[in-house]
């Protein structure tokens, strides 16, 4: 390989990394990427769509973020707001995909009802003493087993 | 002009790039299996949160979920054959053009993993390289240049950091290093993790409420990914550095329970180092247990 070659494919590859910094900031792509994670300026308030398990008595429990369909938490994140944004029609079958992944699960023999939320917590509040804001029902289903 | 490129085009030895290929080749056949059925989860998501990126922009709905899963079994493959050095110069190629696709397409739901960047960026430079002329199942005659390749691996890694540490400038400004972007940050991230049934990290409570360790947190993380490319002046400053942002690594592990695998295994850092030292270390200790048998 030549040379100029060789400082033509090195040019090439970190110039388009370095690309980067010629989009806007929250301009993400990938591979090449700005990197716009813990960069914005942001609040303590976490405004978020999740899904809630609810016992006979009423009491609410968080569900793991697989039940949604993904593993990764900002992809479940992603996946309920989705939902909630795309109204019944996707909602309904998350809602009863959750419930089912419940109702499979002996751990949570408890839970009776799957609950699809939307809320804004304080989020020191919410780690540091378990404060948290009114949670609004976007739609809810049994669980059947 | 000439001093620069005296120093970028420096002399290397072979198997260095050859353990590079093999430790990076290696790791992303290794990822992809462990994340397999995550990967199988996203080609099986409702088309509705479909955000496609990157080169998966060609795509207007969602590939028959048969398809993506095969798509990123060959991935997996590619990857192995790529590690090996098989037909290197046929199947490197491929390979980065595979794992481009299969990692672009798990991103193209609704949340981009920055964990993975900077892996498919140095598959594709080590495919644009004489990668396989050593330790390689066929190896090619070594004789051609092999510095410049790992100068282009480490100048990948700095040029990511740099870009991470401008954005937080870019977006937030100077205020960035007084503390309470991070604070929030991190309380924010942990709080998500609560929300969604995930585990949130323990050490991270104690200095939530102790605000000015962040402040710290803050510049040392600023100057790390900024003082990325001081790596690339020297081995010295390149092994420090190294160091030092594998430790930031740990402290976001510890404080977001976020795992960053590519940095955190060293991989990141490996064109700063000689991996192959310790390839012949490992194997001269393997002769010497079997001699002694």
């Amino acid at each position: 390989m030549a040379r100029a070659q060789r400082l033509l494919i090195s040019i090439a590859l970190v110039g388009a990394t370095l690309s980067a910094l010629h989009r806007a900031p929250l301009d993400d792509g990938f591979p090449i990427s700005t990197y716009p994670m813990f960069a914005s300026r942001r609040g303590t308030q976490v405004e978020l769509e999740y899904a809630l398990g609810v016992t006979a008595r009423g009491q609410t429990r968080s569900l793991p973020a697989s039940f949604s369909g993904s593993s990764e938490v900002l992809q479940a994140a992603s996946i309920y707001f989705d939902a909630v944004h795309a109204g019944g029609k996707r909602l309904a079958p998350l809602c009863q995909a959750v419930a089912a992944e419940v109702a499979a699960d002996p751990d949570l023999a408890d839970i009776v009802a799957v609950r699809i939320v939307h809320a804004s917590h304080e989020s020191l509040a919410l780690l540091l003493r378990d404060v948290r804001d009114v949670e609004h029902l976007r739609w809810g289903c049994a669980v059947t087993r | 002009m000439k001093r620069l490129a005296d120093w970028w085009f420096a002399p290397a030895p072979a198997e260095r790039l050859a353990a590079l290929r093999i430790a990076i080749g290696a790791y992303a056949a290794v990822y992809l299996l462990v994340r397999l059925p995550d990967l199988i989860d996203s080609a099986l998501l409702h088309g509705g949160s479909f955000e496609p990126l990157g080169v998966v922009r060609i795509l207007a709905t969602p590939l028959p979920p048969w398809l993506a899963i095969a798509i990123t079994v060959a991935t997996i493959a590619l990857m192995i054959a790529f590690a090996l050095g098989v037909a290197y110069r046929v199947v490197a190629p491929i390979a980065a053009l595979a794992l481009l696709w299969t990692l672009s397409y798990r991103n193209a739901w609704g949340q981009p993993f920055h964990t993975e960047n900077l892996v498919v960026l140095h598959v594709i430079a080590l495919a644009c390289a004489p990668a396989a002329d050593a330790w390689a199942l066929a190896p090619r005659k070594p004789g051609g240049d092999y510095g410049w390749a790992i100068k282009l691996l480490a100048a990948l890694t700095a040029a990511t950091y740099v870009i991470a540490g401008l954005a937080k400038l870019r977006l937030a400004g100077w205020d960035w290093l007084d503390g309470e972007q991070l604070r929030n940050q991190i309380a924010i991230d942990n709080a998500r993790k609560v929300l969604l049934g995930a585990s949130p990290s323990r050490f991270a409570m104690p200095f939530l409420e102790h605000p000015s360790w962040f402040t710290t947190f803050s510049v040392l993380t600023l100057v790390i990914e900024i003082g990325s490319p001081l790596a690339l002046l020297g081995r010295r400053v390149g092994r420090w550095w190294a160091l030092t942002a594998w430790g930031f690594h740990v402290g976001v592990l510890a404080l977001m329970n976020i795992v960053f695998p590519y940095p955190l295994f060293g991989l990141a850092f490996l064109p700063l180092l000689e991996p192959e030292v310790l390839v012949r270390r490992v194997a001269a200790g393997i002769r010497r247990r079997r001699g002694t048998v």
